[in-house]
């Protein structure tokens, strides 16, 4: 017998045995792995869709007036609705007015036209006089509104079951009664103008972050070793402390009598305290202090892996430091930069503590919103679709840092 | 020393000291002539890289002072200095191309685009590089980027081309491949190199001049030839090459030829470079290939009655341990033929050695 002949069958089964291991193993990795999965799901995937669920949900109308919703639903909107729509309005009012159901309704009907939910339920506390048709000029004889087709276009609009109306406000749009879209009025017109002032505080806060993060990251890397890990726990310490207290030491710091304002006027810098608390100042003060560790910590991770070596090169072949840093240096922090700026954008995008504590009136964010819509009126879809436009807003972002880190790091280290 | 129209750098009695305390370089006086391979040589914290980190300008000059041209450095700042460098971790710019590291130093001295590529791609044919421009260091094997970072410091065309320990990273065959090539660089174009390195073979090789340094001390300077034939003291004798060492008194000189009596009682017959005083100490070493064994021997003023204690097999030699004088630690090595073959442990040979070929070194 040779040897191939040999060896031949027992390589097949070999095969076969190694086939089997590694399924074997492969199905051991996935089931430790399952947790997490599942974990991963209901925690980050779950609540993302429960927000585009509800930025579109509109269930409010059609549960409390069903039949009124489908009629109008019908309705082309082009003039009033005819008689039977005012009955069936009446007598859903009636019904719901008795269930104490009718608020919820009226809550909704607000959203479109403000002043529709005290209609409602007047309507409803005198839904008794009518007693009979023609129930159009009933109802119009109750509250003339009735007879304005505005409101017969809200309820059309609010009749759901799901709606593009939070969205399109987030965006400062709404949709017209013929279903084309145009921009909201004025008195709604506030979100882009949030929008706008978000990306700016943000811009303005990383715009500050690079500018002492990058220095300080640059420090901490070259410097030697006991400064550098003096300083790097600096960086960290604001991180062993919450959120919330950092920010409520900023305003002690900051008030007209606090730490800061004492010193300046005991130097004799000021002859009268600044105002550093509730305005925007306040808040890029306590936003970049805590947003900067974001920055350093990337940037001093790639600065650390650059060689003494690559600017003493530069330098050698006749690079001034200027030069030495923009050609070889800081294409090479790039990536970390990159990485840095997109974490603190990010952050600083969804503020809400410390401008809600720090800032005035006119240095709120879109945080604040979702915060307001969500906790004090009870707007979920509104608060939902500030979450999404937020959300949209982080994602567009994406990008834009891919594009960097790609264009910096067409090189490995090492 | 050199007249100074030949001298391109001096050091004048430099020091240098990062604690305050131990000087790191100690009272180098050296120059480098123009045109000529200086290499450092010296352990691991002899001082060697500092001396080139001080002439590159990335150190600071404690006490005494640098001079090129005649000009001191002490305030040129490394920008200024047109020097090539070729570090040890040969520090190409990994976001840059081949083409781009190459061409840094012409784009920095504002040089036309026309005459940057010209020159970029002269220096890339001239180390075999030439279709590699648009490659990214990291895509280019280990001698690839060493002849990178060699066009990169050979470009512009600097005063002085300095090497730190630039083949410390190849493999063996790769590192003798490119000593020859950095050699014979050298001598095509004839540019002043000053090479620092540990490898001894390495500075034999290449250099026109070596600096043998330890503790922050230049110990010997000279040729090749020189410091291996030569060594000034036992610390040269020792590093480069090896060496058998022998201490006794001098009991007999004529001219420069000693008679030095070793506590066994045998005598041996040396020459020195100094003069010397009878019955002093003396330290002598004896290079291992001029240790000759068998009949060869016979006629050669120094001869002994010795014993084979191992032979070790090389190829192209045998390495050949012998005890002699009352030591067992004597080495020779025997070339590869009938002679060196038919040594085995316990034989009993005799060797000898010339005169010429001991040397009684200078007291360290």
């Amino acid at each position: 017998m040779t040897d191939e002949a040999k060896t031949a069958p027992a390589d097949r089964s070999l095969e076969a045995k190694l086939r089997r291991a590694q399924r074997r193993r492969s199905l051991n990795a996935f089931l430790l792995v399952a947790p997490l999965l599942l974990f991963i799901l209901v925690v980050f995937a779950g609540p993302i869709l429960s927000l585009l669920y509800f930025s579109v949900d509109d269930p409010k109308l059609a549960e409390v007036m069903p039949r009124t919703a489908e009629i109008v639903a019908e309705w082309d909107g082009a003039e009033l609705p005819g008689e039977d729509a005012y009955a069936t309005v009446v007598e859903e009012i009636r019904a719901a007015y008795e269930d104490r159901t009718v608020a919820a309704a009226a809550m909704r009907l607000n959203y479109e036209i403000s002043g529709f939910r005290s209609m409602v339920m007047r309507t409803g506390r005198k839904i008794r006089r009518i007693t009979g048709p023609p129930y159009k000029e009933a109802l119009i004889g109750l509250d003339e509104r009735w007879g304005d087709i505005a409101y017969w276009r809200a309820i059309k609009a609010s009749a759901g079951p799901y709606t593009t109306r939070y969205l399109l406000a987030a965006v400062d749009l709404e949709r017209k009664w013929d279903g084309s879209i145009g921009t909201a009025p004025p008195e709604r017109t506030i979100y882009i103008d949030y929008l706008e002032r978000t990306f700016w505080i943000s811009f303005w806060v990383l715009a500050w972050c690079i500018a002492i993060g990058y220095p300080m990251a640059y420090l901490i890397a070259t410097t030697g070793r006991r400064l550098s890990r003096i300083l790097l726990a600096l960086v960290l310490l604001p991180f062993w402390t919450s959120l919330l207290v950092r920010t409520a030491a900023w305003v002690v710091l900051l008030q007209n009598k606090g730490v800061v304002n004492d010193s300046l006027l005991y130097a004799g810098l000021t002859d009268e305290p600044l105002t550093l608390i509730f305005n925007r100042t306040g808040v890029y003060v306590a936003m970049v202090h805590i947003l900067l560790p974001f920055l350093v910590l990337p940037l001093y991770a790639v600065m650390r892996n650059i060689p003494a070596s690559q600017t003493r090169a530069a330098a050698s072949l006749g690079a001034k430091p200027v030069a030495a840093f923009l050609s070889v240096y800081l294409p090479q922090t790039l990536p970390g930069l990159g990485a840095g700026c997109i974490l603190v954008f990010i952050l600083s995008l969804g503020f809400y503590i410390t401008p809600a504590l720090i800032g005035g009136a006119s240095d709120q964010m879109l945080s604040y919103l979702i915060a307001e819509f969500a906790t004090r009126t009870g707007n979920w879809g509104m608060a939902s679709a500030i979450a999404i436009l937020l959300l949209l807003s982080v994602a567009a972002l994406y990008p834009v840092y891919r594009g960097l880190v790609r264009g910096a790091a067409g090189f490995r280290f090492g | 020393m050199a007249p100074d129209s030949e001298v391109l750098v001096r050091f004048r009695d430099v020091e240098k000291t990062y604690d305050g305390r131990v000087n790191v370089v100690d009272r180098l006086n050296l120059e480098i002539r123009r045109g000529e391979f200086l290499t450092l040589l010296g352990p691991s914290g002899s001082g060697k890289t500092t001396i080139l980190l001080m002439l590159a300008g990335f150190e600071a000059v404690t006490a005494g002072d640098i001079v090129l041209n005649d000009r001191s450095l002490r305030n040129v700042p490394p920008f200024r200095r047109n020097m090539g460098i070729v570090f040890q971790n040969y520090a190409l710019f990994p976001h840059k191309s081949v083409f781009q590291n190459v061409a840094f130093p012409l784009v920095q001295r504002r040089l036309p685009k026309q005459a940057v590529s010209e020159k970029v791609e002269a220096a890339l044919r001239m180390v075999d590089l030439t279709d590699l421009g648009e490659r990214r260091p990291h895509q280019l094997s280990g001698g690839q980027q060493q002849r990178v970072a060699l066009a990169r410091a050979l470009v512009f065309e600097p005063e002085i081309v300095l090497m730190d320990e630039p083949l410390g990273a190849l493999d063996k065959k790769l590192r003798e491949q490119m000593q020859i090539e950095i050699k014979h660089l050298h001598e095509q174009l004839g540019m002043t190199v000053a090479y620092v390195t540990h490898d001894q073979g390495e500075a034999l090789t290449m250099s026109d001049r070596v600096a043998i340094m330890n503790d922050g001390l230049i110990q010997q300077v000279g040729s090749p030839h020189e410091v291996y034939e030569k060594p000034a003291n036992a610390f040269v004798a020792n590093f480069i090459g090896e060496n058998n060492s022998f201490e006794g008194r001098i009991e007999g000189i004529d001219g420069r030829d000693c008679a030095v009596r070793l506590a066994s009682g045998d005598i041996i017959h040396a020459r020195s470079a100094a003069a010397r005083a009878n019955g002093e100490t003396a330290l002598l070493s004896l290079r291992p290939e001029r240790l000759v064994i068998g009949p060869a021997a016979q006629g050669m003023a120094n001869r002994f009655g010795a014993q084979v204690v191992e032979v070790i097999y090389f190829g192209a030699h045998n390495r050949v341990r012998l005890a002699m004088a009352g030591r067992d630690d004597i080495i020779a090595l025997a070339p590869a033929g009938a002679a060196g073959d038919a040594l085995a442990p316990g034989a009993a040979v005799e060797i000898g050695w010339a005169p010429e070929h001991c040397r009684v070194l200078a007291p360290a």
